[in-house]
């Protein structure tokens, strides 16, 4: 198995692929979870074999029919509880996802304004019910709305982000520090 | 015999000098040669069949705290108080290994420790299961076809944890990475299934798949559009939303759809399935293993997977339809695969409870309605 990095392209496309096999099964939608990752993190067991003994345990219960039909048979509360968690962790993954680069003047307009554009379609239903039919597909949820602002501001933002910088090694430090210093306040 | 030898980042830092003006040129093996016979127990001549110029030139890359030289086989054998070696350094690479790290990428936890790791991690993902029996629910799917659905997804979770395990060329990260049976989808979903059942929800997520492998290769060119700050807002904004129900969008924007793309609705041929949906070929493989799955009243045993197997065949010869409680998620959907000519209207617009006949157009009225319809439609034609 080769080793280093995977490029984005490859975990993308898997993601893809999963998801396209899911759909093939009838499942909703697959996507790789934040919330495992925290796991691994919590019990510092990265190790990829442990994907294995997870595929034997899924396919062991997917075995036993009386499980599945313990969660079909989930009383109602319950499952919101599980979705307030999942909704929970997902709200804090989105904060977290926004405060892990430095909040600049851009980056503050841009989730600013996303925001409150998002938050004006349940606030003024009637106005986006107004507007021309074939905008509906774009106002007529919140989450459509984040995306249709926050992507043209970003791409609009980048105009003259355009930036110069040198690295002069020299022999007092470690060259590796120093490009991976030089690196991450370059990607900033 | 495979031997792994493991170098600390210290002695690699011991192998440089920094008081020299062109470190690379500099290299003080001993350390390196010393821990090599200590933990291996090779004779010196070993030592120098093993590539060490890729490590020290990665090392320069990379601050490493470890660095694995994993793979050189050492064929050893003492025949007359010789020993001959062979080396090959399978491969090297580099990799930082965080010290709050247990298990690392490449190690293997005992038995117990990796069974009860892959236990905490699957009660993790049941949870997230919930969100299929919600959209079988809004199906209307009955109990045993939910069942069914839960197990698949069970499968579909095992066979998608494996895959991004691996590195299959250019698909899969080789992390450890489970999915679970993301939210994302669940609004668009749930008005999907109380729409037009679970069919489009499966074409959907195919659909989604499809373009998720299509913009794969572009995802670092287009990685400046989408930075941290947009894909947190849009998750933030995933969630402040994700309790509206959007079922009448999700129809408008069908209704669109099928109004401004008369042409594509038309050719039944590439929507096979008839039902408008972008995916008429994964809809009736995803209804066709649902319901072999369910007709054949799960797999639990070794018959059951036999009936599961000749009900999925059957499906896929397009012979005689699989029995099923509600027709409009029939098999037939498939057979129209493999018969050009055979067009299902069932799956057209959901469940027959759910469609009303203002819903289909006129002429599908008239061809699915009673004779007297029939009767109308002549009079019609005579007319006109």
């Amino acid at each position: 198995m080769p080793r280093g990095d995977a490029p984005m392209y490859a975990t993308s496309r898997a993601d893809g692929l999963g998801c396209l096999v899911g759909g093939l099964l009838g499942v909703p939608g697959l996507s790789a979870a934040p919330t495992l990752v925290s796991v691994e993190m919590t019990t510092g067991a990265t190790s990829r074999v442990i994907a294995w003994s997870i595929a034997v345990w899924f396919i062991l219960l997917s075995c036993l029919p009386k499980f599945s039909g313990l969660i079909v048979n989930m009383p109602r509360p319950v499952m919101a509880a599980a979705l307030f968690f999942n909704g929970a962790l997902m709200l804090v993954a989105g904060i977290q996802i926004v405060a892990s680069r430095p909040i600049t003047l851009r980056a503050s307009i841009i989730i600013g304004l996303s925001l409150l554009a998002a938050l004006t379609v349940p606030i003024f239903p009637d106005f986006y019910r107004s507007l021309p039919a074939w905008t509906h597909q774009f106002t007529g949820s919140i989450i459509s709305m984040a995306v249709v602002v926050a992507v043209p501001l970003n791409a609009v933002f980048l105009l003259g982000m355009w930036h110069y910088s040198y690295l002069r090694l020299g022999t007092s430090s470690e060259p590796a520090t120093v490009v991976r210093r030089f690196l991450r306040e370059a990607c900033q | 015999m495979a031997a792994s030898l493991r170098i600390s980042c210290s002695d690699l830092r011991a192998l440089v000098d920094p008081s020299g003006a062109n470190s690379r040129a500099r290299w003080n093996l001993s350390p390196l040669r010393s821990s090599t016979e200590g933990q291996l127990g090779l004779p010196s001549t070993v030592f120098g069949l093993i590539d060490f110029s890729t490590i020290l030139m990665a090392t320069s890359y990379s601050p490493c705290r470890e660095v694995w030289a994993s793979g050189p086989y050492v064929l050893s054998g003492a025949l007359a108080g010789v020993t001959k070696v062979k080396t090959k350094a399978r491969e090297i690479g580099i990799r930082e290994r965080p010290v709050e790290l247990i298990y690392a990428l490449d190690e293997i936890p005992p038995w117990p420790h990796l069974l009860g790791l892959g236990f905490q991690h699957v009660a993790v993902i049941c949870p997230y299961l919930v969100m299929v029996a919600l959209v079988a629910e809004a199906a209307k799917l009955p109990h045993s076809a939910a069942q069914s659905a839960i197990t698949l997804a069970m499968i579909a979770v095992a066979f998608m944890t494996v895959l991004q395990s691996l590195r299959l060329g250019a698909v899969g990260s080789g992390y450890l990475c489970p999915p679970v049976v993301t939210a994302i989808y669940l609004p668009s979903s749930l008005a999907a299934a109380a729409s037009l059942g679970i069919s489009a929800v499966c074409g959907m997520v195919i659909f989604a798949g499809a373009c998720e492998i299509a913009v794969a290769s572009l995802v670092n060119r287009t990685r400046k559009l989408f930075p941290a700050v947009v894909s947190g807002v849009v998750i933030y904004g995933r969630r402040i939303g994700a309790r509206k129900d959007r079922r009448e969008r999700v129809v408008a924007a069908y209704r669109y759809a099928q109004r401004s793309n008369r042409r594509i609705f038309r050719d039944r041929r590439l929507h096979a399935c008839g039902d408008g949906g972008p995916c008429g070929l994964g809809h009736g493989l995803a209804e066709t293993l649902l319901l072999a799955d369910r007709d054949s009243g799960g797999i639990r045993r070794r018959g059951d997977l036999r009936r599961f197997s000749t009900q999925l065949l059957r499906g896929l010869q397009g012979g005689e339809p699989i029995r099923c409680a509600r027709p409009e998620l029939s098999i037939l959907c498939v057979r129209s695969l493999f018969r050009r000519g055979f067009r299902d209207r069932g799956t057209r617009l959901g469940s027959p409870s759910d469609r009303r006949a203002d819903d289909l157009p006129a002429d599908e009225r008239c061809r699915v309605a009673t004779p007297r319809c029939t009767q109308h439609r002549g009079r019609t034609g005579s007319v006109a």
